[in-house]
């Protein structure tokens, strides 16, 4: 036999039946071109394999909630656009009230008297005396602060409607618009004994 | 997966324990092949992954006329050969009678060699060679046949393996001292 014949039979018979093992990456290597993860692989790769279609399900349902989130946003805003606020101080003399609290009535009366008018919302005073009203919409109201029941302040002034006045038919209606309103309202004394 | 047809269509729809099987059924043979055709272990596991990933993209021009090993096969080689095509350099051709002598080696001392020298061998020839040697030694084509898939004519193949085999020995002879 000629030693190339030789050397090619000894190949050929060596390697008949040659079948080693490929490291298991190998596999895992094919399997990841075929189906590859989607990019939030930290938290999908907890919970197994997905179906083929769910990847695009997934990104179809962020899109849509990405947009339905946007979409509130902007009704959010739009509906509080024209919401204003109601600010001040409550005075009694020359001091300012600390212990008291303020309310304000939405008034749906054109004229006095006014008989539609419905508690909007109540704010205590803070120890500088002022109160705040936010997300007023425009429309009419009506301010009234009362103080503290027992305390001294409430021995000698009256609860009150803006603008100092003890009859709600002598209030002064506080027209909210397009701008935030500073209120400062004045309690009633009373009459000395 | 009771049969080859059902394991392809499952592959086909994209089933991953049908493609899992697929893989397992063939692997080993082919990293055979790849380890063959490729320069170290590293390379040849690279060759089998791109080799499959191409199998699984070509099968459904898989007809069953023929054998399905046969075809994953070819489909390997071809991986193996595109994966060192810049690195296949071959000699303008050169004369047929160029001498190349095959001092004789002992049958005996050939025995004593085993399957995995013979790879470090294979793996240890240039990169022309031992795709020469391969193709026409192990996997039985002819000269012909490889000069078109390497781009080369046949007598540069034929050259080629006369070179492959004079390393070869010469390899066999520094084992067999």
């Amino acid at each position: 036999m000629e030693e190339s014949e030789k050397i090619d039979k000894k190949f050929r018979e060596s390697f008949t039946g040659f079948d080693p093992a490929p490291p298991e990456e190998v596999w895992e290597g094919v399997r990841r071109v075929l189906h590859p993860r989607p990019r939030y692989d930290g938290f999908w790769s907890r919970i197994g394999d997905l179906p083929q279609s769910s990847p695009r399900i997934f990104q179809l349902s962020v899109m849509i909630s990405s947009a339905a989130v946007v979409l509130f946003l902007i009704v959010l805003w739009f509906a509080y656009s024209d919401h204003h606020s109601i600010k001040g101080h409550a005075y009694a003399g020359e001091a300012r009230l600390c212990r008291g609290t303020a309310y304000l009535f939405k008034v749906e009366d054109k004229v006095k008297p006014f008989d539609t008018i419905q508690h909007f919302s109540s704010a205590n005073l803070d120890e500088h005396g002022s109160y705040v009203f936010l997300n007023i919409q425009p429309g009419k109201y009506l301010l009234r602060v009362i103080p503290e029941k027992n305390s001294p302040i409430a021995k000698k002034y009256e609860s009150s409607w803006f603008d100092q006045h003890e009859n709600l038919n002598d209030a002064h209606l506080i027209i909210v618009g397009s701008e935030d309103q500073d209120i400062d309202i004045h309690l009633v004394p009373k009459p000395e004994k | 997966m009771s049969t080859e047809r059902e394991m392809i269509e499952g592959c086909l729809r994209n089933d991953v324990k049908a493609q899992e099987l697929f893989y397992h059924c063939y692997a080993r043979k082919m990293f055979g092949v790849c380890l063959r055709f490729a320069g170290n272990p590293s390379e040849a596991e690279d060759i089998l992954q791109d080799g499959f990933i191409r199998v699984y993209g070509n099968l459904h021009h898989f007809r069953f006329e023929g054998s399905l090993e046969g075809w994953i096969r070819r489909t390997m080689i071809n991986t193996a050969i595109n994966h060192y095509k810049k690195q296949l350099k071959f000699q303008q051709e050169v004369e047929l009678n160029e001498a190349t002598t095959l001092a004789t080696i002992q049958e005996d001392g050939l025995s004593k060699i085993s399957r995995e020298e013979l790879l470090h061998i294979i793996q240890g020839l240039p990169t022309g060679y031992r795709t020469v040697f391969n193709l026409f030694v192990i996997e039985g084509y002819t000269h012909k046949e490889i000069g078109i898939m390497l781009g080369i004519s046949e007598n540069t193949s034929k050259s080629q393996l006369s070179r492959a085999r004079g390393v070869i020995q010469h390899r066999f002879k520094k084992i067999m001292k």
